[in-house]
């Protein structure tokens, strides 16, 4: 067996603390149809990070039978020493929510380095009021993990306490598109931010669920906006807005998404949150607005 | 639940992490305490290897091309694979589709034997359907794919010893269905391997850039 023993918890290294974190790698800018080889996702250079799932081969590329022929899509990963994980590219079906076991270690500063092959981005498309066709796409990677620093972690709370479940609850209004409102080839509309108080005692984050309320429509395609998070210190949970069903702990396909570590956010600070956009102004099928629920589930540190 | 209803007092300064993470597929501490469940009591299984020094993860892919194996009616798909000594298979996900139509259901269709080479055992007493392991599962919806059960995993990941040699077969047992067409299928078996493997292969491919040193008795 690996030098561990079955009943030993993880414990991150000593001298090292972990934060949560999920890189991204946006295809928007990317070419259906063509393949691509050596995309990287550049490591931020303070931290290591360590990575454990890997999620989206489907928005990318075309998955397995959705369409009446080959090509469908691939993907080739690359150990942070170059080598490659797989001995040929898997169909993306594989990497729906795909654990990477052992975990990776890529260096501070390095990249994480992957082929596409056939590439099909995931869209969201509809006729516009403007008169005409729309799209917004969803079609992201995203790496799950940590990042892994030498420091302590700034998890303490300064008093002693028991642990109860709580839930922090947003009503969530998208009442704005993907475009900015000058119209379809203006660029992407700006992401708006929210807050979210923490009141009367610490509280760790453990999930996000997100539910669709009101007149909203949500497609199959998944939740029509990307969330930046951000923790007690507005420091980035993600190199990039993320796409929701990244975060929720309730989307298909992901087996669900936890936050691990927790993150606390102590008395007095803000969950601080960005949510870009993806909706669509139709006629046909309205995306607007959209009605989002959102829970932030986790404890309470109570004082005793 | 994890911590739910926890009354334990926790000093400042305590550094025992009570929600680190146990498994690294789902991230989802809730999942602990079911233990009625499959799904979870294997992924405690794997709680060692997913930060076991000195191993890496590797996947073998069946057919070893960057193409899906067509598996003819009524025959199989064989294939040996060799995967290095040392290594742990934990876990296993195959995708399909129909030759003639797309997405196509191998629940019955397509059967899976996986055998030891160096031992002669079966992974299976008999051929498994591959709708065990198969990537995608209907939706309700558009685009009608959502994750069933992928990636399989084994309820307790299997030592691979010299040779290492593996030999998958994949089997059509009905035939074409109508509408669907030949079965065509990709396997995926995840492993994880010993990282001195790796360090030979980079060794292996630094040569031509040493032959300088070995003409002087370096290499």
């Amino acid at each position: 067996m690996p030098d561990c023993r079955p009943e030993e918890q993880y414990r991150t290294p000593p001298g090292y603390y972990d934060r949560f974190f999920v890189y991204a790698y946006d295809a928007d800018a990317l070419v259906d149809g063509l393949d691509y080889r050596g995309l990287p996702v550049q490591v931020e250079s303070r931290s290591d990070f360590i990575m454990r799932k890997i999620s989206g081969g489907p928005q990318v590329t075309v998955p397995v039978g959705v369409l009446p022929g080959p090509p469908y899509g691939r993907l080739q990963f690359y150990n942070p020493d170059g080598v490659q994980v797989s001995r040929a590219p898997l169909y993306s079906d594989h990497y729906r929510s795909l654990a990477v076991i052992p975990e990776l270690r890529y260096p501070a500063g390095s990249a994480i380095v992957f082929d596409l092959y056939a590439v099909f981005r995931a869209s969201h498309w509809v006729g516009d009021d403007e008169g005409v066709f729309g799209v917004t796409y969803l079609s992201q990677l995203a790496f799950h993990g940590v990042k892994r620093a030498q420091g302590e972690p700034d998890d303490k709370s300064g008093y002693r306490y028991y642990e109860k479940p709580y839930t922090y609850h947003y009503q969530l209004l998208i009442d704005w598109r993907a475009y900015s409102p000058a119209g379809l080839f203006a660029g992407a509309a700006p992401p708006h931010r929210f807050y979210l108080p923490i009141d009367h005692c610490d509280f760790e984050l453990h999930q996000i669920a997100v539910t669709v309320t009101g007149t909203g429509t949500v497609p199959a395609i998944g939740t029509l906006a990307y969330m930046m998070l951000y923790d007690q210190n507005s420091r980035g949970c993600s190199n990039a807005p993320l796409w929701m069903n990244y975060l929720e702990t309730n989307a298909p396909d992901s087996f669900g998404n936890v936050i691990t570590p927790p993150l606390l956010y102590r008395t007095g600070s803000q969950i601080m949150f960005d949510i870009t956009s993806k909706c669509l102004l139709s006629i046909g099928a309205p995306d607007l607005p959209l009605n989002l629920d959102i829970d932030f589930a986790g404890v309470r540190r109570l004082p005793c | 639940m994890l911590n739910s209803g926890s009354a334990r007092p926790a000093a400042p300064g305590d550094k025992v992490r009570r929600g680190s993470i146990v498994d690294g597929f789902q991230y989802n501490l809730f999942l602990r305490n079911f233990p009625e469940n499959y799904y979870p009591l294997a992924l405690s299984q794997l709680e060692p290897f997913r930060r076991a020094r000195g191993y890496r993860p590797r996947w073998y892919t069946v057919p070893d091309a960057d193409t899906l194996a067509t598996i003819p009616p009524y025959g199989a798909v064989e294939e040996q694979i060799r995967i290095a000594p040392g290594s742990w298979l934990w876990g296993m996900s195959v995708t399909v589709r129909g030759a003639a139509f797309g997405v196509a259901d191998p629940s019955g269709v397509l059967a899976i034997q996986i055998t030891d080479g160096s031992t002669g055992l079966k992974l299976f007493s008999d051929f498994m359907s591959a709708g065990f392991i198969w990537t995608q599962g209907w939706g309700p919806a558009p685009p009608y794919l959502w994750i069933d059960n992928s990636p399989y995993i084994l309820s307790q990941p299997r030592p691979i010893v010299e040779p290492g040699l593996v030999n998958v077969e994949i089997a059509d047992t009905l035939g074409p269905l109508p509408g669907w067409g030949i079965q065509q299928a990709q396997l995926v078996l995840y492993c994880m391997e010993p990282a001195i493997v790796i360090e030979e292969q980079l060794t292996n491919c630094r040569k031509p850039a040493l032959l300088s040193g070995a003409s002087r008795g370096i290499g």
